[in-house]
């Protein structure tokens, strides 16, 4: 009696040999779906059993519904695409690669294996069909089984399904992205311990890479936009494990601020349609390189070099290069943190990260403590690299910091900063219930006005001839001591960030500060542009404009906010019309005297309903007739709240004490003044404004003219006669009474005599 | 037919193999001697195809055996440390092989094991060094393969156990084409088994020829002559290998057939004259004499 030599017996056979990898992902996949599934639906059941004994009529009807849509929801997070299946599949691919080769590191193993008649690509194939296969079935077995599980529970639909579905097959490729990593891992290296390794080398290099560039630039750049990070976040990653989860986080964000916190929301799938697609085929991508290099590695591999820590004698230069790199310059970004300095310590702490390094990753590689101390001239290479890395960052010799396009080479720009962003800012309209961050803010917009990218260069460029007035960037031009008048002149200058969109496609994000007192025509030029003004006011947008029926309008004054009764297009056209004349000599003549708000009145969620806020200043004449026709006080003559009302003002300034803590910085130290004097208050109370006309914290405070505070240390709290909550208000600039100044002189000259 | 054509093989810095030039015949015991690290193990594993050469070709019947089925499926390589599964049962190890070896023989694959005195289902970790070699052995005779690859196998076999390993062989031997080939450093476990046998040293083939044409050509003569004024004469006619002289007895390693030097030496004045087998240790010593090697270093050091 002969076997037959068929490709199912050799399947089989392996099947059964890796029987034990089956059952722990079997396992796995059992707990966390059939079992984690009935207890969380049998929980969800009882506390809706719970409801009817609690609850009657109609809130009975309500609640029921709710938690059975709860109940539903839980279960399709549960078994749709989550991080704990995303965590399952990556270390189900890591487990099944390194044992489904572990064969190569053991003398034994492989002339049992490499003697037998199975020629190398079946046998690569039948590991590779058999690793995904084990996944696949334990996965899709136990999904299988929580289907009558939820039907039993009445939340499995149709609708549930297909997301189930999907969602394996995106896990499964996911898996396999995964897997073929794990396995050029696994082929360049010669033992279980390191191939582990390596998988955890392979799959944080990426992110870690990513932190350390956004790090270095972040720390030795100053002109960088604010929001690098999130820019860097945008771009798709190429490391499987990292990708998912963003994907995960991605969609449950979506999700999470989609009507009802539906996982299979259109935000859910047209985020992923948008981005998740784009990632995965990347992914994919990435995938293939990653297991071409494996199959490569498996086909050249030398099979006596089992038991070695890298098998491939050049690559292990390759490798090293790639890891004392990178540790180096995360060693000089930590001594910058830590001791603030980029001088002498910091270059030296690179030098010894890389030597030691070398030494470490040598004894690794040949398994012997002399090794440490040869391959010097790598050590060197590792070094000249590293350093030469780290002085292009400390000493910008790539231009960064100098960097402002010529204005042929720009075809558009997008800017953003305080300034432009006000306190009405809301995301875009049709997004209204998503947050909308500063990258996308900028990504929304492109103005290709020649004059609007005229005027943002000249901006740019104003603030690199001052030197680039920035407490960094004297330092680094080298003007320690920064001439008075142009450091005063810099005073209160705004943050601005930046797209440079050039002609040849690159996208370049910058920030620079921007000087209003000096360059107040230019910047009212990018201002006036329709493009920035269209992206930043959705009172512009034709959506809004189509919504408007449903909206509802309120008007805040000084004191109270009231519902607008008036025809609502009337009041929108009226105010539109008005709003043209927004520009940054409005802000600074003027401060608004209400502050228009639409918003949607029956909105479900109270913690995300949104609001579009539009100031009304004096010089908006008309809108601020039909305000007031419609009942609505809009103007004030000297006091924006009646004196009589208030009983008292409580002050409070810190005051320095030119005394220096341990860290170096100034110690300040609370004084408070309580004004109960009539004449006091009324002198007081003239220079005040309320705060909720003007968001201060928003941006407002950098606005120089009327709106500028006095002294942004200066705090005050309206204690009213009446019950009635007193609104928040602020000083503005050069309106201080004679007895407040004097107070705080006096305050600050006892405080100095009581150090001494 | 398995021909090793300038065989080479390293490992880092030290060469196991250089340029090994030898051909196994098909239906021969082969026996490959050699001291420890001479590199038997490496030639076999070059053969069977675990190893890639450096340079050098090892041909099974003609074709390359590294990464050639074709090649592979006419040999079964026994490794020196043979792997099993873990956990494993003969019963287990027969459904593998009967995966990947096409003729792999269930019915007599058993049939050994109850021979052999060894249980189907139990855990081969349980078993002794000796019983897991048995194993080995039966699954390479049960492949059916043209070649079998034993290294170092003898090793740990009792007398008995390789004298019916031995008959196994030569039934086999009868019944189909069948090469086994054995690589040991104990030149006495291979005597009894081996038709060609190859010694090698320090990674190079240093001989190579039939055990029957060493035998045969090769004899121990003592005698005493009684004339011995005329004993250099006759010793010049002789195709010496070696000389001893103990008082009048003369020891002589002579070459030339039984047949021949028993005449030779009836027609000649002696007093005592004794033709005597050599062991296969000491053809090698006399042998390996003859090229200026020391053979008592070469195999035991």
């Amino acid at each position: 009696m002969t076997s037959g030599n068929s490709y199912s017996a050799k399947w089989a056979e392996n099947i059964r040999r890796r029987g034990w990898t089956f059952a722990l992902c079997f396992t796995a996949c059992f707990l966390t779906m059939p079992v984690a599934c009935l207890i969380r639906l049998t929980n969800a059941q009882n506390r809706i059993d719970r409801l009817a004994v609690r609850y009657q009529g109609t809130e009975l009807t309500r609640r029921l519904l709710e938690d059975r849509v709860q109940m539903q929801q839980d279960y399709m997070n549960l078994l749709g695409f989550n991080e704990v299946h995303i965590l399952l599949a990556g270390l189900a691919a890591i487990l099944l690669a390194v044992q489904g080769f572990s064969w190569m590191y053991s003398r034994r193993k492989t002339d049992l294996y490499l003697s037998v008649p199975v020629s190398a690509p079946k046998r690569y194939l039948l590991i590779c069909g058999n690793s995904v296969l084990i996944f696949g079935f334990s996965y899709l077995f136990n999904l299988l089984l929580c289907l009558p599980i939820g039907a039993a529970y009445g939340v499995c639909s149709g609708r549930a399904c297909a997301w189930f579905l999907g969602s394996f097959l995106l896990l499964l490729l996911g898996f396999v992205c995964i897997y073929q990593m794990a396995l050029a891992a696994v082929m360049l290296t010669g033992n279980v311990l390191t191939a582990v390794t390596g998988c955890a080398v392979l799959f944080v290099y990426e992110p870690v890479l990513r932190l350390l560039w956004n790090g270095c630039v972040e720390t030795f750049f100053v002109s960088v936009y604010q929001r690098y990070g999130s820019v860097l976040e945008k771009t798709p990653l190429l490391t499987p494990f990292a990708a998912l989860f963003r994907l995960w986080s991605d969609m449950t964000a979506g999700s999470a601020m989609s009507y009802g916190n539906d996982p299979v929301g259109e935000n859910t799938m047209s985020l992923f349609l948008a981005g998740g697609a784009k990632q995965m085929l990347l992914l994919v991508l990435t995938a293939l390189v990653f297991g071409l290099a494996a199959w490569r590695m498996y086909r050249t591999r030398r099979t006596e070099r089992y038991g070695e820590t890298v098998v491939f004698t050049p690559s292990r230069y390759v490798l090293e290069i790639l890891l004392l790199v990178p540790a180096a310059l995360l060693m000089a970004l930590f001594v910058v943190s830590v001791a603030d300095t980029k001088g002498p310590v910091m270059f030296i702490c690179t030098v010894l990260t890389v030597l030691l390094g070398h030494g470490v990753l040598q004894i690794i590689f040949e398994r012997e403590l002399g090794a440490a101390l040869r391959q010097r001239p790598l050590a060197l290479s590792g070094l000249v690299l590293s350093l030469f890395l780290l002085c292009a960052f400390r000493f910008d010799w790539t231009g960064y910091d100098d960097y402002v396009p010529k204005a042929e080479e720009v075809a558009g720009v997008a800017v953003w900063g305080r300034g432009i962003q006000s306190a009405w800012f809301r995301p875009p309209f049709e997004d209204g219930r998503r947050y909308v961050d500063d990258v996308e803010k900028l990504n929304g917009m492109q103005s290709e006005n020649a004059d609007t990218v005229a005027a943002v260069l000249s901006l740019a460029q104003a603030w690199q001839d001052a030197g680039r007035p920035d407490s960094e960037g004297w330092l680094q031009a080298g003007i320690g001591d920064f001439p008075t008048q142009r450091a005063q002149e810099w005073e209160g200058s705004l943050d601005w960030s930046v797209r440079y969109d050039l002609k040849n496609g690159r996208s370049i994000y910058r920030s620079f500060k921007v000087q209003p007192g000096l360059e107040s025509e230019t910047l009212n030029r990018v201002l006036r542009d329709e493009t920035v003004r269209s992206h930043v006011w959705q009172i512009y947008d034709e959506a809004f404009r189509e919504a408007l029926p449903e909206m509802e309008i309120t008007c805040r004054n000084s004191t109270e906010s009231l519902l607008c009764t008036v025809e609502k297009q009337t009041l929108y056209e009226t105010y539109l019309e008005e709003f043209a004349a927004y520009d940054y000599d409005l802000v600074n003549a003027e401060l608004p005297v209400g502050m228009l708000v639409f918003s949607f009145p029956d909105d479900g969620d109270p913690y995300w309903a949104p609001e579009w806020e539009y100031p009304v200043y004096p010089s908006f004449t008309k809108t601020v007739a039909l305000l007031e026709d419609n009942g609505i006080p809009l103007r004030w003559d000297e006091f924006f709240l009646d004196p009589d009302q208030v009983q008292g003002i409580l002050v409070s300034a810190y005051v320095d004490t030119d005394r220096y803590n341990g860290g170096g910085d100034t110690v300040r130290e609370e004084v408070t003044l309580s004004v109960r004097e009539p004449a006091q208050i009324r002198e007081l109370l003239k220079g005040m404004y309320p705060a909720d006309l003007l968001d201060i914290e928003a941006g407002g405070d950098a606005l120089r003219g009327p709106s500028r505070r006095e002294e942004s240390d200066l705090y005050f709290t309206l204690i009213l006669k009446s019950a009635q909550e007193a609104p928040a208000v602020f000083l503005r600039s050069g309106m201080a009474p004679e007895f407040l100044k004097e107070w705080l002189a006096q305050a600050q000259e006892s405080r100095k005599t009581a150090l001494e | 037919m398995i021909e090793c054509r300038n065989l080479t093989k390293s490992f880092g810095d030290t060469q196991a193999v250089k340029g090994v030039n030898t051909v196994i015949r098909d239906n021969e015991v082969f026996g490959l001697v050699g001291t420890n690290g001479a590199g038997k193990s490496t030639v076999l594993r070059m053969i069977a195809g675990v190893l890639k050469p450096d340079d050098g070709l090892a041909l099974v019947d003609g074709m390359p055996s590294y990464d050639n089925v074709h090649a592979k499926v006419r040999l079964f390589f026994i490794s020196d440390e043979p792997y099993f599964f873990n956990n494993a049962t003969p019963k287990d190890m027969e459904r593998y092989y009967s995966s990947v070896y096409r003729e792999f023989d269930r019915e007599r694959y058993y049939l050994y094991l109850s021979r052999f005195g060894l249980t189907g289902r139990r855990r081969i970790s349980t078993f002794s060094k000796g019983m897991k070699k048995q194993l080995s052995i039966i699954a390479g005779l049960c492949a059916k393969t043209k070649y079998l690859l034993c290294d170092e196998t003898f090793d740990g076999l009792d007398p008995v156990m390789r004298q019916g390993v031995k008959s196994i062989f030569a039934r086999e031997m009868e019944e189909r084409e069948f090469t086994p080939v054995i690589a040991s450093h104990n030149l006495r476990e291979l005597e009894d088994i081996c038709d060609h046998v190859g010694l090698l040293h320090e990674g190079g083939v240093l001989l190579s020829r039939d055990l029957e044409e060493l035998k045969c050509n090769i004899q121990k003569v003592q005698c005493v002559l009684a004339d011995q004024t005329k004993e250099e004469e006759l010793l010049r006619r002789l195709e010496l290998v070696k000389t001893e002289r103990r008082g009048s007895l003369l020891t002589l390693t002579v070459r030339g057939s039984r047949e021949e030097i028993i005449d030779f030496f009836a027609a000649e004045d002696t007093l005592f004259c004794e033709v005597l087998p050599l062991s296969l240790e000491e053809i090698f010593i006399s042998e390996t004499e003859v090229y200026g090697y020391d053979i008592r270093k070469l195999i035991f050091g």
